[in-house]
């Protein structure tokens, strides 16, 4: 995952309370809460970001043969699925 | 036109990077570059990376750990990753239980119907329950839209 950096952020108590009763609400920390709203703030990633990622994912992958990704995440989810069922 | 919030199903993240032996490649990337483009919004549930990673590592695939970061990597960069709120993994449950799915399948329609936002998936249980959509419908929806 990327790397990620601790920053300290003032704002007014009052906003932190709602923040916190919305994080709570939600099942969220407030890094998450923050990490979403920013993100939304900002909008879309930058696409030449996405190509460079997608550029990077699939080299990754070439050569890696031939599947399709339904039938492997179908097999994974009723793998895991079964095993929940055992506990 | 606003933007379209799409929610993707694990098996049209592995898509965007991987072709060999797929269907509906050419769809699912159709909805990266429309992402790009800022008509829709994509997003994936925190559940994908682990499917995704999973699947890699662990099924067929037969990826190497070092494979399997990279492309877990270029995902956090192309699209946000959604943790259901306990109000959705309720309307999860439920809809678990109602169409007989598991909860992991479940979970993404529940989020897509919690956010007003399509849910675009291949998995049969899902398209069979008709809580999402193949990428090649959703794409010709959106091209019959845009055309209107």
């Amino acid at each position: 995952m990327q790397k990620a950096t601790k920053v300290l952020v003032t704002m007014p108590n009052d906003l932190l309370e709602r923040i916190d009763r919305e994080t709570r609400s939600l099942g969220q920390t407030r890094s998450e809460f923050f990490q979403e709203a920013v993100r939304r703030r900002l909008g879309w990633p930058d696409p030449l970001t996405v190509d460079a990622a997608l550029l990077r994912g699939r080299a990754a992958l070439a050569g890696l043969g031939s599947f399709e990704s339904a039938d492997v995440i179908r097999s994974e989810r009723e793998g895991r699925d079964a095993r929940d069922q055992r506990r | 036109m606003p933007a379209i919030s799409v929610v993707s199903d694990a098996n049209i993240v592995l898509k965007w990077f991987h072709s060999e032996g797929e269907d509906e490649v050419d769809s699912a990337r159709d909805l990266l570059d429309a992402h790009k483009e800022r008509t829709v919004a994509l997003s994936v549930l925190d559940l994908t990376v682990y499917e995704v990673g999973n699947a890699l590592m662990r099924g067929r695939a037969g990826a190497s750990a070092e494979q399997a970061a990279i492309v877990l990597e270029a995902l956090a960069e192309i699209c946000p990753a959604i943790r259901p709120s306990p109000d959705e993994m309720k309307a999860a449950s439920r809809l678990a239980e109602l169409h007989q799915l598991t909860l992991y399948d479940a979970a993404y329609a529940a989020v897509a119907q919690g956010r007003s936002a399509e849910l675009v998936t291949l998995d049969r249980a899902l398209l069979d329950a008709e809580l999402g959509r193949r990428p090649r419908e959703l794409v010709g929806a959106m091209a019959t839209a845009r055309k209107e």
